[in-house]
């Protein structure tokens, strides 16, 4: 059980909030964006000192107990303020299989660095559940060579670490990577959002036993790409909430035709529509969030369920955004493509919306209402 | 006659032929590429295919014969521009050959017709449109940029903005107000302004795909010559509007919508998902039969309206429909790119929009074209009259409600 009240969830709200408020102007954002890096390492720390980056790291390893519940009200935020920095990858995946998953020396070493803001870690597999061509880790007498590729890693560049997704002996397994290890070549650019991420090319890199996650195997990874995906959700949640508002704002400001826009029948019905959308993907994200905070048996389809409606959502809303916004829309300089762009991201990432339809589907037609098949 | 028996007709046929043909031995190969891969093309580029245009005598083949063009039908100058489009040919920039050309030539001095016509025919005078502004988007009719006349000149002080390709213009063809008097639309003028006139400032507006193609303009007290007036004064809303009527059957765009579906298709045999390509995926399939059918039953819509045309009849504001089709046909196709290119992660390297680019690609090869294009073409339905504003023409217009 998390350590956390609904109270407390209410204040950590206000903190990030408060944050973006006053700290994560745009003016702020725009020189992140075009730095060397792609993200605040200022702002980490300071999150790190806000304690935010430990907020689901367990107290023994100095975070503060917290859980997915209080990820997705960060990553929420994240979404919200369009925040650059590496939350996803670090402390939802990286942290996600270290506690799940790692030995005790690992968490020991790793967790702490994590909420303490020392560390970023990356995460690489690929971009939905296919495993189109695995990294190959071969046995040698003290350790593993592994050798293969893997594309759209973010935050690939800043890592200190990237935990790999490979196959060792016909099973998935995960390593901790040193990015400069001998064989380890990064290719970097950015991706639609503008956030930093590579593709990662393993020739014969050698990894010590020591450094492979002992408790990392499939059924690790099914959790953690279905703790991701709903924090995923959390995020466009957040940022089409944050659209909602600006275009919101658009309609009841921009004057043509002698009146605001806002009377226009047509933009109205639209603009209900897209209101619509983001309270239902807000409200399946929570409650499939909240039924994977309790470990409850329906959090497999109500995960699938707030993929496909939060992607939904988000394509609705960040075309519509732009529409209605016209020209001003498809600038650079002003906010909302930024948050289309994001959203085109985070509908994609853990699995697409057919994707999660397809295994809805599959369990709906086989009558499965909860427990997996 | 049916559009599709229209297009069987012979003379039809061997006229898409020689479009073909001439796309296929006089289209550069260095500009085609470029197109096809969606990266950027620079001003030289599109004079360069102007040129040829030119040389060959299309460029403005659907002018009248008397300045200079074939007096082509609108089924031909459709069909050069659907195969020119296929081809991969460059957006054959429209600003003068099809916007300011027919506005001179129609209701033009012959002094304007002297000066301007040769260099829209040759590619060597670049136009651009001064239409928009802050307050004038959709209700263009709102337009403030003010000509105040001041003995042989006029003042023209005000901004325009969404000026696509601005920063290479010589000359910019305006929509300025010279009176306040009485309905919004009778004191506009129509206002040929040199880019090179004292307090003209281009200043460049970076769009969503991170490239520049639009631009603000600024008049700040730009002396204007009377005789750069076209026509009469206070006439400038009804030559715009003549303006669009000579372009709402081209609104379909069907040439660049049967090129980006090739590369939709050739996308889908090239990415791999789960072991297989994604054209072997039944939802691709099926979604890829929904975008051809589209484009088929666009392509037959827009026939219907040539072959009218054709008989004589002009086309009314019923051709919105080509506009709200083509364009949403368009954005389904690139959004299908996207959602593809999404199995391997969305990167977009815009550096990749560089031509002669080398390195390695991160991610798909072919990815930063086709992003950029996608971005880009959620304008499609904002720009030359929102899909919102051409909906209530064809309920007002066309269904009388």
């Amino acid at each position: 059980m998390s350590a956390f009240t609904q109270e407390d969830r209410s204040l950590l709200a206000d903190s990030i909030n408060r944050f973006v408020a006053d700290a994560y102007g745009p003016e702020r954002r725009a020189a992140i964006l075009t730095s060397d890096e792609g993200f605040g390492r200022a702002e980490w720390a300071t999150y790190a000192e806000l304690g935010w980056l430990g907020i689901a790291i367990a107290e023994a390893h100095g975070g503060s107990g917290g859980g997915l519940a209080e990820l997705a009200v960060l990553m929420r935020a994240a979404g919200h303020g369009l925040l650059m920095e590496p939350l996803l990858p670090t402390l939802v995946q990286a942290a996600g299989a270290l506690a799940g998953g790692g030995s005790a020396a690992q968490q020991a070493e790793w967790l702490p660095a994590i909420a303490e803001g020392r560390a970023i870690l990356a995460f690489a597999q690929d971009n939905a559940a296919q495993d189109e061509a695995p990294v190959i880790a071969e046995a040698t007498g003290d350790g593993y060579r592994l050798s293969g590729r893997r594309g759209f890693v973010l935050y690939g560049a800043a890592a200190d670490r990237i935990i790999v997704k490979a196959e060792r002996a016909g099973q998935p397994a995960l390593f901790l990577l040193s990015p400069t290890a001998p064989g380890v070549t990064l290719a970097h650019a950015r991706s639609i959002d503008d956030r930093p991420v590579s593709d990662l090319t393993l020739d014969r890199v050698q990894v010590a036993e020591a450094d492979r996650l002992p408790g990392g195997d499939a059924a690790l990874l099914e959790r953690l790409n279905q703790m991701a995906a709903l924090a995923v959700c959390a995020e466009a949640v957040g940022a089409m909430q944050a659209a909602n508002r600006l275009t919101l704002d658009y309609l009841k400001t921009r004057t043509q035709f002698g009146t605001s826009i806002g009377n226009f029948q047509v933009l109205q019905h639209r603009m209900v529509d897209m209101t619509l959308a983001a309270q239902e993907a807000a409200a399946i994200t929570w409650a499939a969030i909240g039924a994977a905070s309790i470990g409850a048996a329906e959090t497999l389809v109500l995960t699938a369920a707030a993929k496909a409606r939060s992607a939904a959502a988000a394509r609705l809303i960040g075309e519509q955004s732009i529409q209605l916004h016209g020209g001003i829309g498809m600038t650079e300089e002003y906010v909302i493509g930024h948050y289309y762009r994001r959203l085109m991201l985070l509908e994609t990432l853990f699995g697409g919306a057919g994707w999660h339809l397809d295994r809805l589907g599959g369990w709906t037609a086989a009558g499965i209402d909860g427990e997996k098949a | 006659m049916l559009g599709i028996d229209l297009m069987r007709d012979p003379a039809i046929q061997a006229f898409r032929a020689d479009v073909q043909q001439f796309c296929a031995t006089h289209l550069p190969r260095d500009i085609r590429d470029k197109v096809l891969a969606g990266q950027h093309l620079v001003k030289s580029d599109y004079v360069r295919w102007q040129k040829i245009l030119f040389d060959k005598g299309w460029i403005v083949g659907h002018w009248p014969r008397p300045y200079g063009g074939q007096d082509w039908t609108p089924l031909q100058r459709a069909i050069f521009d659907d195969e020119t489009s296929k081809a991969g040919a460059p957006w054959l920039t429209p600003f003068g050959v099809c916007y300011a050309g027919p506005v001179i030539y129609t209701f033009g001095s012959q002094a304007q017709k002297d000066r301007y016509l040769p260099g829209i025919r040759s590619t060597d005078t670049w136009w651009c449109q001064g239409y928009s502004e802050p307050g004038a988007g959709s209700d263009l009719a709102n337009i403030k940029t003010r000509a105040v006349r001041d003995g042989d000149h006029y003042v023209v002080n005000g901004q325009k903005t969404w000026t696509t390709m601005a920063q290479w213009a010589d000359m910019m063809f305006t929509l300025v107000r010279t009176s306040s008097e009485g309905k919004p639309q009778n004191g506009i003028s129509f206002l040929l302004i040199d880019m090179k006139t004292p307090g003209v400032t281009v200043r460049p507006i970076i769009s969503i795909d991170k490239c520049h193609h639009l631009n603000e303009v600024f008049l700040d007290d730009v002396r204007v010559p009377a005789e750069n007036l076209v026509g009469e004064e206070g006439r400038g809303w009804t030559y715009a509007k003549f303006l669009l009527n000579n372009e709402r059957l081209l609104g379909a765009e069907v040439g660049k919508s049967t090129r980006l579906l090739q590369q939709l298709r050739r996308t889908l045999a090239d990415i791999r998902d789960g072991g297989r390509p994604l054209s072997d995926d039944p939802h691709w399939r099926r979604r890829l039969g929904e975008l051809r059918a589209r484009l088929l039953a666009l392509e037959a819509v827009c026939n219907e309206y040539l072959a009218a045309a054709e008989a004589g009849s002009t086309p009314g504001l019923e051709v919105s429909a080509l506009k709200i089709m083509g364009s949403e046909l368009i954005q389904g196709i690139t959004g299908a790119m996207v959602d593809a290119l999404a199995v391997k992660g969305l990167v977009y390297q815009t550096e990749g929009l560089e031509p002669g680019w080398q390195t390695p690609p991160v991610g798909l090869p072919g990815a930063p074209g086709m992003i950029r294009e996608h971005l880009h073409d959620r304008a499609t339905t904002i720009y030359g009259g929102a899909n919102e504003i051409q909906r209530n023409i064809l309920a007002k217009a066309v269904l009388g409600l």
